[in-house]
This record gives structure tokens, sequence and C-alpha cells, in this order.
């Protein structure tokens, strides 16, 4: 055994994930910060790398020292030149982080700079990655894997195919989330898949793998210390079978339906697999179970904190990142105090008594195109938790806590015929849950559910109970308690209780509380109840006892989160709502925070006063603010999730602290605030709100198109679209009133141009703006969708200053006490506002960090009272000073065929990463290698097709691109448009061939700014499509083409020749 | 169902349903924190005379695996849980298993609320019967040991090429059997009344002592026998075993509050850096400071409360461990151990 660190190590270089994509979101942020934390109470000086701005990692005071930059091998060459780290930790910053670990000790730079990777060693992650170094460590210990082969092209794979029966799984090497992988039935899907993967894969290899249909998934969180000490964290069961992605499953800790020797079989395996690695940290260890359970095979072991170690930490209240840090600088699990109780050891295993349900999140309603039929594939953009006495309510608790509308019941799901929600539980679509226990209530039977579904018939017994407990409240009714308390028992919501009996929830609350049915709340300390915990890490429950009552004594706020990441509500708020809780407690008041997204940092229950890991509804968060005696709630931080919440918690009495429910419900309602733009005398795009499709098309003949349509609450643009023509129209009006009926819609005539936004902190009086976003993008493109650059670049100062004049102006209308971002767009010489929420917004981190203004610290103290003009900071719109800095939003689009990327006024983007320089140029360079851009150096070979608007700038852009050396081509109109500025271009043919040449890597660059004709737009889908799929950067607006060619001019110039 | 009541010594009663029926019992009531292995749980001699209530909240859910017990029967008079799923996968309901020995099983407990009391109160006799009773006994009967021992001598594996292994059965746990089976020992299974010559007439290469319920205090005859029987041949004690070699060897045993029942308690060495992850069930523990003088010392510790967990004596060629590393439940991280006291035999 390699012994465990012996140079004493003062200064670490932490690599942070960089921006949040599908398969990689915020658990790396709670992970990265946590160790960061960790490493920094031990003394040790931490130097941090990480391209995501709208972190809490890369927050000051986390590192001595945070690089906002790319996470590329000639960035860490330069950190490690500037400061020579002792050692380096990659374990934490998910896939992204091990691969340049491996990638750097490969080209011997740790050695080089005398950088020690610490805990787990780069060899233990090849061994652990690698397929074949894996199979062959399997093998020499005895441990069953799953049978299967290495290929690089098709023709291995089939011969392998020969050999094994179908289905086989095909997973590419070294990537998130499974892109790439996908299930094969047969010879042809075989070869699709294959080639699909070897592209996916940055080893061009993928791992053709016998499929066990049937077989369950159980997988586990191991720690370990350098002296050989480990424990198992938390085991955990998929619910769904083998081939649903395990970030795609929903899972429950603990393993519930094994027996004892089972489950101890697989421990031993996983504790034997993790010694002969010599993992020095944290390990997921995934095991395929037989349908028996009596046979297992190791399907994978993942060398590093993870999605699941997050979860299993959030699950158990174990901080295993923390631990993983501390046993990277040596020490051993044996002498550190158990991190959740505080007494005893770090070395016991958590024990739990309840059960945790993770479910996750799909980002199919911003996709309505993509297939939402789950595989090998991951394509959950986030995911919560929910904890419970008992199956049934952790499962409901979680199943609310994603958001997905409709409640338990909606009626899309009980009108169903049954062959189509047969069809549905076959396929494992997303929403298979909702239609097992409809087929459960029609009185299908466990047996053929489990056989359709794959899920264990112990899970879909535990549903039954759920729908005999509906069948006895519906007859019942709310006059029997019995039946009541056995409906909150097993976690049917006041809502849901509502619905079956048509009731409204207000009445059903009423009577339940009459009836004395109420939650208790208990804490979740590691070790089921055994020793007193104080962990304040807290989950309701119907039908238990509280664990004592907190000491409400002093002051308490809520801060309300925002719930699973998905696009359009990403890590930026959860970001806010940590701020939020630090500045609280700061003032010397108590800081709550409510959520229930497992993978983040403000469910890390170090940070808060009490942390109530709870579904974000009036039924679960208003016992919360009584029992805590809470002066009100903020929720202007979790973005829509909260402030929706926030609206019915206020609606029920509860003090919403800063800006109050009359200025929200005024910001919300885009009708409402129309008219309040009017009466301020602002321009804004001609327009009106409508109720209904008639109402709409009455209107839209008198504007005339394009049209901008956009409902009243709205998460990032959903349902939000730009129309040209009336069936487009018709068909956007019924995705909106589907989405919330009845609800007011906005028809606006679009006005192009260029797009601005703002986050000021408002007092009532004062205002103070740190500074002033200009996209690169051009109006109509959204704005979480949109480069942008920070300062401004092309305001006059006159037009500044009026734009802080309408600020003042809104910010008054609507009496603001704390954050307001507003949105415009300027067009021939005028400015029109698009937007105003009263709220955090995605740049609020951005504008922060790039200014040092602790924009949330303010303006929660504004919410409280104070006055900015006593705090400290500058008023008005803060010059321009410091860098400069580009955002550069990040898709996932590769992760869901079938999607378009082509940006518009629906939100797509995942993530984003903000470069920063001295100039635009750099800035924009590094953001959009913070992104994942690989763009040549020198020259390249540009792909071009635009439409005709388009066609002159494009030609400029090209002909910048030509005289860095650049080979240009473009597709026949375009070509021509060049040839008679005689830019020499090479003319390529639409269709097969040009999308062909795309898989085959011709181009390292595609600009296509499509047309919306309805031709056009399949032509550059095609095209978008394939460049998505083989990473090939694609631009698609001419702004952002004409930047990035300048950009590439500058750096070319000044690069030594 | 039927309305149980557990009613502690101290007056509080639990109410919960019974799942099979029965509702009357009594006994010391006791927790465990183990998440499965409930069959095993309750077909551990050591329960025996304890009421036996389950932290995690689900319990039931594959049935009772017969064929991997740790004895035929159950011994826990009673068990409580939070929710018995009555699911059948590997064999009978638990609920509809222990209706067979008249046990009741009961259900709808806030066991949580029960444990912490427990926790704070320490562990207390209880009662469950249909309405609140207060329990009539205030002790244990100190036979339970002798109880669970096989009341005569049984040979496993007899005339097997490996060691010969004296095991002094006080309630000892079927996989403790299996473990030596399983390395070509011939097992001769003691009755808890045996004394040393008949012990050493058996030709045994080494003695073991075996788990078992009960305050060690009780065991006066059991504890002479392994005074007698120790620096004879190489000992090892399991559990209770530790408790009474302790006492052999002049040291004392105290009550812990409310013992060590689950599978996730870490001990690790009093000189290295090693620590395990280990199965327990005790409610009594070895005073270390009175070990002190007797020529055995504190080998491993609880890092829980620092309560003794092992010990051993070069000069007595004697050691325990007071955790079970044939686990069932639980881990089996510590289950090297049998090679360890294998290898002294020879």
């Amino acid at each position: 055994m390699k012994s465990p660190t012996t140079k004493t190590i003062q200064s670490v270089l932490v690599l942070g994930s960089g921006p949040i994509r599908i398969g990689q979101a915020a658990e790396f942020d709670y992970s990265g910060s946590q160790a960061c934390r960790a490493l920094r109470e031990e003394g040790v000086k931490v130097i941090l790398l990480n391209s995501n701005p709208a972190t809490i990692q890369t927050d000051p005071g986390l590192a001595e020292v945070t690089y906002l930059r790319p996470l590329t091998p000639e960035v860490i060459e330069d950190i490690l030149k500037a400061h020579r780290p002792d050692g380096v930790i990659a374990t934490l910053g998910g896939q992204t982080a091990l691969n340049l670990l491996v990638e750097l000790h490969r080209q011997g730079t740790w050695e080089r700079y005398g950088t020690l990777p610490l805990g787990t060693a780069p060899e233990t992650v090849d061994e652990a990655e690698g397929r074949e170094p894996f199979r062959d460590l399997m093998k020499s210990i005895g441990e069953p894997v799953v049978e299967s082969r290495i290929v690089t092209e098709t023709e291995a794979a089939l011969e392998f195919a020969r050999g094994v029966p179908f289905p086989l799984v095909i997973r590419p090497d070294f990537t998130l989330g499974g892109t790439g992988g996908g299930v094969a039935y047969d010879e042809g899907s075989l070869v699709e898949r294959v080639l699909e993967g070897v592209a996916a894969s940055p080893t061009s290899r993928v791992l053709v793998e016998r499929f066990l249909s049937g077989w369950y998934e159980v997988e586990m969180e191991v720690v370990r210390d350098g002296f050989g000490n480990a424990l198992c964290v938390c085991g955990m069961e998929n619910v769904d079978p083998m081939g649903i992605h395990t970030g795609d499953s929903v899972v429950v800790a603990p393993v519930l339906t094994l027996s004892d020797s089972q489950w101890q079989r697989l421990r031993k395996a996983g504790l034997k697999i993790v010694n002969a690695l010599d993992i020095r940290g944290a390990c997921n260890v995934q095991f395929a179970v037989s349908p028996d359970m009596e046979e297992y095979a190791v399907i994978e072991v993942n060398p590093r904190a993870s999605r699941s170690s997050a979860l299993a930490s959030k699950a158990t209240g174990y901080p295993i990142a923390r631990m993983a840090a501390k046993i990277a600088l040596g020490k051993s699990l044996a002498e550190m105090p158990n991190p959740v109780t505080g007494v005893g050891s770090a070395l016991s295993e958590p024990a739990i008594d309840y059960v945790a349900v993770k479910f996750p999140r799909w980002p199919f309603d911003k996709f309505p195109d993509a297939d939402p039929s789950l595989g090998t594939r991951m394509k959950s953009t986030g995911e919560v938790l929910a904890l419970g006495p008992n199956f049934p309510q952790a499962l409901l608790k979680a199943m609310r806590s994603v958001e997905w509308g409709g409640g338990l019941r909606p009626s899309s799901v009980s009108e169903m015929p049954d062959r189509a929600l047969w069809a549905e539980v076959r396929k494992a679509t997303h929403r298979r849950l909702w239609f097992i226990l409809e087929l459960i209530r029609r009185g299908e039977e466990v047996e053929a559910l489990a056989e359709a579904s794959g899920i264990a018939p112990f899970f879909l017994r535990q549903m039954k109970t759920i729908v005999e407990a509906e069948r006895a409240l519906a007859k019942g009714g709310l006059g029997d308690a019995e039946a009541l308390e056995r409906a909150k028992w097993l976690g049917l919501a006041d809502r849901d209780i509502a619905v079956l009996l048509g009731m409204q929830e207000e009445e059903v609350r009423k009577v339940r509380l009459s009836l004395g049915i109420e939650q208790g709340f208990r804490e979740v300390d590691g070790c089921a109840g055994e020793t007193p915990a104080g962990s304040r890490y807290l989950y309701g429950s119907y039908g238990v006892a509280s664990d004592g009552s907190p000491d409400n004594s002093t002051p308490a706020v809520v801060v309300l989160g925002s719930g699973p990441i998905r696009i359009g509500q990403g890590v930026e708020f959860d970001y806010c709502c940590v701020k939020a809780v630090e500045a609280l407690k700061a003032m010397g008041i108590r800081a709550v925070m409510a959520n229930n997204n497992p993978e983040t940092v403000s469910t890390d229950h170090d940070l808060s006063d009490a942390l109530y890991l709870e579904p974000l509804t009036v039924e679960d968060v208003l016992p919360i603010v009584r029992r805590e005696k809470a002066r009100g709630v903020f929720a202007s931080y979790g973005g829509q999730t909260a402030l929706r919440l926030g609206m019915e918690l206020a609606d029920v009495g509860v003090p919403l602290l800063g800006t109050g429910l009359g200025a929200i419900e005024a910001a919300e309602d885009r009708g409402q605030f129309s008219a309040i733009l009017k009466d301020l005398g602002i321009s804004q795009p001609e327009g009106g709100a409508v109720r209904s499709a008639e109402e709409a098309l009455e209107l839209a003949a008198r504007l005339g198109y394009p049209l901008m349509v956009r409902p009243s609450f709205v998460i990032g643009g959903l349902a939000m679209a730009l129309v040209e023509s009336e069936p487009d129209l018709r068909a956007v009006l019924a995705l909106a009133f589907e989405a919330m009926p009845g609800q007011s819609v906005l028809v606006d005539r679009f006005v192009s141009g260029t797009e601005y936004e703002l986050d000021a902190v408002c007092d009532g009086g004062d205002i103070l703006v740190p500074g002033i976003f200009e996209h690169l993008d051009p109006a109509g493109i959204h704005s979480g969708d949109s480069m942008a650059v920070f300062p401004d670049l092309s305001l006059s100062p006159a037009r500044r200053e009026e734009m802080m004049r309408i600020v003042g102006s809104i910010a008054e209308a609507l009496d603001v006490k704390g954050l307001l971002n507003v949105q415009f767009v300027e067009n021939g010489g005028r400015l029109y506002v698009i937007e105003a929420n009263p709220r955090a917004s995605r740049t609020v981190p951005i504008a922060g960090k790039l200014t040092g203004l602790p924009l949330v610290d303010l303006s929660v103290r504004v919410a409280l009272g104070q006055r900015l003009r006593n705090l400290g900071v500058p008023l008005g719109l803060l010059p321009p000073r410091g860098p400069l800095g580009v955002k550069v939003p990040v898709f996932s689009t590769e992760k869901l065929p079938g999607v378009d990327s082509r940006p518009g006024p629906q939100m797509q983007s995942t993530g984003e990463s903000l470069g920063v320089g001295e100039c635009v140029s750099t800035a924009l360079w590094e953001g959009l290698r913070g992104a994942g851009w690989v763009l040549p150096d020198r020259g390249g070979r540009v792909l071009v097709s635009v439409n005709d608007v388009s066609k002159p700038g494009a030609c400029s852009a090209a002909a910048t691109l030509f005289g860095m050396g650049w080979e240009i081509e473009a597709t026949a109109g375009t070509a021509g448009f060049f040839r008679r500025w005689g830019l020499p271009v090479t003319s390529v043919e639409k269709g097969e061939s040009l999308v062909s040449a795309l898989r085959e890597r011709r181009w390292n660059l595609v600009v296509n700014v499509a047309g919306s004709r309805l031709g056009e737009l399949k032509d550059g889908y095609a095209i978008r499509r394939a460049a998505i799929e083989t990473g090939i950067p694609c631009v698609s607006s001419l702004p952002v083409a004409s930047a990035l060619a300048l950009a590439l001019a500058v750096r070319r110039g000044n690069m030594k020749p | 169902m039927e309305r149980v009541t557990l009613t502690l010594g101290d007056g509080t009663a639990w109410p919960g349903f019974s799942a099979n029926g029965l509702t009357r019992a009594e006994g010391e009531v006791v927790f465990t924190t183990a998440s499965c292995g409930y069959p095993q749980s309750i077909t551990d001699p050591s329960y025996n005379g304890q009421v036996l209530v389950f932290a995690f909240p689900l319990v039931g859910n594959y049935g009772v695996d017969e064929e991997r017990l740790e004895s035929s029967r159950p011994w826990v008079r009673g068990i409580i849980a939070n929710s018995l799923t009555g699911e059948s996968r590997l064999g009978p309901p638990v609920e509809e298993w222990l209706s067979r020995w008249g046990v009741p099983a009961v259900t709808g407990v806030d066991t949580r609320a029960l444990i912490r009391h427990l926790r704070e109160k320490g562990t207390a006799m209880g009662r469950l019967s249909e309405k609140p009773e207060s329990p009539k006994e205030t002790d244990l009967p100190h036979d339970l040991a002798i109880e669970a021992s096989a009341p005569e001598l049984v040979i496993h594996n007899e005339g097997a090429d490996g060691p010969r292994i004296a095991l002094l059965d006080y309630g000892v746990k079927a996989n403790i059997i299996r473990e030596f089976l399983r390395r070509g020992c011939t097992v001769f299974q003691c009755p808890a009344g045996m004394d040393d010559a008949e012990v050493l007439s058996l030709r045994p290469d080494g003695v073991v002592l075996s788990n078992g319920p009960g305050d060690p205090s009780w065991l006066v005859p059991q504890v002479k026998t392994v005074a007698n029987l120790m620096g004879r041949l190489p000992l090892w004690g399991i559990c209770l075993g530790l408790q009474v070699m302790a006492l052999a060897a002049g040291a004392k045993t105290y009550k812990l509050p409310y013992g060590h029942r689950g599978v996730n308690h870490a001990v690790a060495e009093v000189e290295g850096t090693r620590g395990w992850i280990t199965s327990q069930n005790h409610g009594y523990a070895a005073d270390g400071e009175s070990l002190r003088g007797t020529g055995f010392s504190v080998s491993l510790v609880h890092l829980g409360d620092g309560s003794v967990e092992g010990i051993r004596s070069e000069k007595h060629r004697a050691w325990s461990v007071q955790f079970h590393p044939e686990a069932f439940a639980g881990p089996r991280d510590t289950g090297f151990l049998f090679d360890e006291f294998l290898k002294e035999l020879k």
C-alpha cells in the first residue's frame, strides 16, 4: 500500500467543475465549497480554479486566491507557475477536474511543479475509469463484472454481439452523464449507437456491454482514508431498473428491499473494491443486482465526490466532501470526530431512521421536441430529495417538490386511455410514476406493473397504499378523521386531497388543523436517534412527535430556496439564498433555510441556523415559519419558485420581507406592469394583455407580426415565443393556457435591437447599480442564453442616465426594497423596457463578483430597514472600474436527442461560464474556453451558412478570419455573396453530405444564422444538431460571430509569431 | 388491528397496534438502529428476555429468510416497529412467523420518540398489553443464558481435519458456528453448565466463549470454568464472552445506559491506526480500569463512548472482542478475526 501523505501540505490548488450542464450540476459547488472550508479549517492556503461565476465556491472568502478562469491545462500551468502549491485536489470537482488531474499527470505537469495530487491518486483514477484496467482489477480480486468489450469501431462491436445476446448497452469512455450511450436491440441500432458513442468519447472508445434486463441497480458511497479505514456512508437503491441512468432514476436510501445477507455481500464487495483501488476520499460503487437479488455484478466506480455523494451526504447528514478533503491532507477517519453529532467518531457509519427519496427534474417542459423516454443517457438537469418515515410519504413529498405542476392526478393523466398509460410505463418516460399510480387506481395488478416497468414489486405495493388511502378518503370524506390521518401519513398533500374531494385546499387545511393533524419535525442526526446531535437539519412528517422545539427566543427569518436545478433556475439562485443566509447571520438574525435540492450549498446544514429539507409549498413551509416564530420570509432570492411560494404565503398572512406582495404581483402580472410603465411614461414594446386566444388574435391583427408572446408566471421564458405568423401564435397560446389556464398573456410587437440589463439594490430612496450588462446576442434571444459583456460597451452617458432614471421610477412605483432586475432593448434611438423583476436575477452573482459589491448582503440589510447610504457603499450607477467580464452560456442540448439548439426567447442553457479580462477580446476568449469551446489559436476552417439579412455582416466576420489564415467555406447562397466581395470561399452543398462532413469534424467553427421560414429552419436544424453532437462550436447570431472574429484577430495579433 | 400499548417501568405509555393478534409480553425494552437484518436480530439468543424496538421505520420488507437465521426460534419477547410492511419475498411475513411462537409484533408506534425516551431514561422493563399495564417484574430472570444455551453437547462436523473448537455456549449465534465450520473446524458446542475438566476432555485446540443474553455477573459457575481454562489453551471471547473473560480475569463489568445495538459501530485499536465498523448487541461492558493488574489490557475501544471493545492477555493466551465479527446482521469487516484466532491454535 502506498503510504499516506507525508509531505506537509501548506497550500492546495482545488479544481472546480466549471459550468452547470446535464450530468454535472450544483453538487460540485456543494462538495467544492465544503472542501475549501474544510481545508481552511486545517490552516491550508486554498487556491481555487473554477470558471463558473454563479457558485458559492468562487465567492471571495472561500479560497485565499480564486481564479475565475477556464479549466484547461494551460490555465492550470499558469497557476502552478505563480503559486507553486504543495498539493492539488481534483476529486471534488466532478469529471471535469478528474480528467484534468489525469491529463496533467500524464504530461508530468504536477511533478514538474512539485505539486502533489492529494487524495485518490491519478493512477487510481486511470484504474477505476479506464474500462479495461478496471475489469482486470475486478477479475484479480474476484469481483464479477458484466460481459463487455471495448471497441473503437463498429466491426468489433458486431463481432462481440455474435457471442452475447442482445440487448447490449453502449457506454462511451470518460463522459458526463453517459453522453452518447444507449441500448441496442439489434445490429442496426448497435452500429448507430457505437458511432455516436465513439464521437462522444474523448478517447474515441466505447464499451459494449451485455444489458442485464430485469436487474436492479444498487449503489453505495464509501469513504476511505490513507490508513485503510473505510465506511459505507449510505447504500442507495434505484427504484428504476438497470438501463435507466442512475441520474434519471428515482433513488431511495437506505436500501429497502435487500435482506441483510444480500446487502452485506454488496457492502463487502464495495469495500474490497475501494481497498484494491487504494481510494483516499470518496468513492461511488454501482452494482447490478439480479431479479432474485442473489447475484450481482459491478457496473462502475466513480473515484470522486459525485452527485450520489452529495445525495448520500444530504440523506444522512454525513459531509462526505469535507471528510474527503481532510483525508486528502493525510488525516485518519478514526481520529476525526463525528461530523454530524459532534460526539463519537467520523468512522461510525451513519444509521438513519427515515426513508430518503431522490426524484429527478427533467427539462422536457422546455423541450417539447425532446424524447422523454429514459435510458442510459442522463437527461435530467436537477433533482429533489425528500425525507419521511415511510416510502409513500417521502415519495409524494419528492413528487410535489419537482414542481411539475398538476399535482398527483392531473387531468392529462386521468383522461389517458389505459393503453397509452401502459405504453408510457413500458417506455419509462419521465412521468411513469404518475401513470403507474393511475393504473393502480384503475385496478391493475402490481405484478403486471412490475413486469412492464421493471420496478420491484415492493415499491409498487407501497405505492398501492397511496391509492388505497385515496379511496378510503374519497369514500369517507373529511369527516373520516382516521382516513384523513392515514392519507397524511402516506404523504398526500392538502392540495391533492382537495382535488380528490372537489374542495379548496384551504378548506382541507382548516379541517385537518381542527382535527389536530399537523407535522412534527425530526432532526437528521446520522445515528437513528441513538445520541443527541444538534444538527438543526430537520424534516417534517405527519403522525410523529417533534424532537423538541427550536430555541426561538431570537428573531428568525426563513429564506425560501429555489428547488431543483432546471433550465432558467440554476445554481445562481442557490448562490443568492446562501448569501442571504450569511447576511442574516452576520446581522445576528437566525437564518432558517427551506429548500429541497440535495445538490446545493444551501442544503448544507452547517451554513444556516436551521435547515428544513421540505417541499416548497404552503402546506410544508407555513409550519416552519410558525414553529421558528419567524418575522417573515425572503422570497426574492430563490428565483420564480420562491417568489410564487412567497406570494401564496403572503396570502395566508406571512410577512414578505423587503419588496411587498403588491409590487411582486404588479411586476409579475404583465398587464398590470405594462399599465404602470405607461403611467410612468416609460416606453415599452406596443402590445397588450389577453386572457384568451380570441383576444390575442384580435390584438395581433392590430399590431402586425413579428410578435413576442409572453405569459405571466414564467420561469426562464417558459412558453414564451417569438411568432411570425398566425398559426404559430395559435400554437404558442395553446401551450401558455395549458401551463396556467386563464392567466394573462402579453402580446407585444417584437422590438429588435441590442438588449441591456442591470441589477439594482433599492432602499426606497437610494439606488445602487453596479453596472450594466450589454447582450451580444440580439433581442429575441432569451437573456439567459445570450452572451453578455459587463460593463456595457456601447451606451452613451446620456443613455445610462436615462436607464437610471427609469430604474428609479420603477423602483419608486413598485416600492422596491431590495433587488430589482430591469431589461431594456435599444432600437432606433429609443429605449424600451422589456422586463422588470423585483428579485435576485441570474446576473447578480456576476455583477457582484466583478465589482466586489456584496449585492445580496446589501439587499438583505435594506429589506430589514437599513439605508444604503449608511452601509458605506457608493450610490447610483457605479462608473466602470476593474476587469471586464463576458458571460457565456453553456447548453446541454447534446444530451437531448432531437432538440434544436437555435436560440430563441425560450431559455435553453443549463449554465454559464464567465471570462474575465482587461479587454473584451481576452474576456470573451476566456469565457468561451470556460464554456468548453475549443478554437484553434491560429488558422482553422469555418463553415458559414446565414440568411440574407446577415450576409454582409457574416462576410465581414469571415473576412477577419480569412485575414488570420482561416479557410472559409459556405453554403451556396452565402458563398455567392462572399465571392462578390472577392472573399475566397469553397462552396458546400446542403444536405446529407454536409451533415456527414460535420460528423467527421471537417470544420473548427460553424456560423449558422437561420432564417425563420420553415425550410431554412429545417436546413439549419440539421447543421446545428450535427455540430452539437460532435462538439463543434456553433455560433447562431451575427453579433456574436463578429465579436468572436474580432477577439480571435486581436488574440492572434498579440501572439508571438 | 388490535390496539396494544407498551407501558414502561416509569409509567409512560406508547400506543400501537398488534400486527399478529398477539398483545401480551413483558421484557427489557431495548432498541437497534440497524435498517435491515430483522430476521437475524429476532433469532439472536442474546435478545432473550427483551422486547426489541426497531429504529428503522420499515420492518418486514422481505419476510423472514428462514435458512439464514441465527437460531431456529425467536428469542425476543416482542418486537415494536413503526411500520410492518408484511412482505414475503424471502419467506413468511415477520409478524406471521412470530405468531407461530406466540411473540407479539407491534406496529404503528412512534419509535423515534420511544428511542429518544430510552436513550434519556435508559433501558427499562416494559409490558405489552391491550390496555396500559405496568410491568410486573423489575428485573429479568438470571438464567437467560442457560435457557438459551444448548441443553447438551452438540458436535458439529465431527472428524474434520481442522482445529477442534470447544464453543462454550451461552446462547451462541448460529453464524459463529458456521464461520468455524466454513474453515474446516470441528465445533463442540458445550452447554453453559459444562466445567473445565469436561471441556478439556474434548481435547480442544482452542476455546471460544460465545455471545449471549443478560448480565455476565449472573454466570458465576461459567466464570469459574473460564478462569480455570485460562492459560491452558488459546481462548477467544465474543460479546458476552468478553465480559465473562474479564470477570474470570478478576475485572469488573457494568451496565451501559442503553446498550449498543446496531450495525454501524466504529471501534479502533488502542495502539495503531486501524478502525472497523462492527455489528453490536450488548447491554453490558467490561470496565477497562478494573483490568489493571489482571494481565489483560484493553486492545480496542468504541469510538462513540470509549467503552472497552477488545481485551487481550499474551500471558493467558486469551483475547476477546465485544462486537460480532460473525455479523448476521451487519457488516463483515472483522470476519478476519476468525482466521486470526485459528492461526493461534497451532
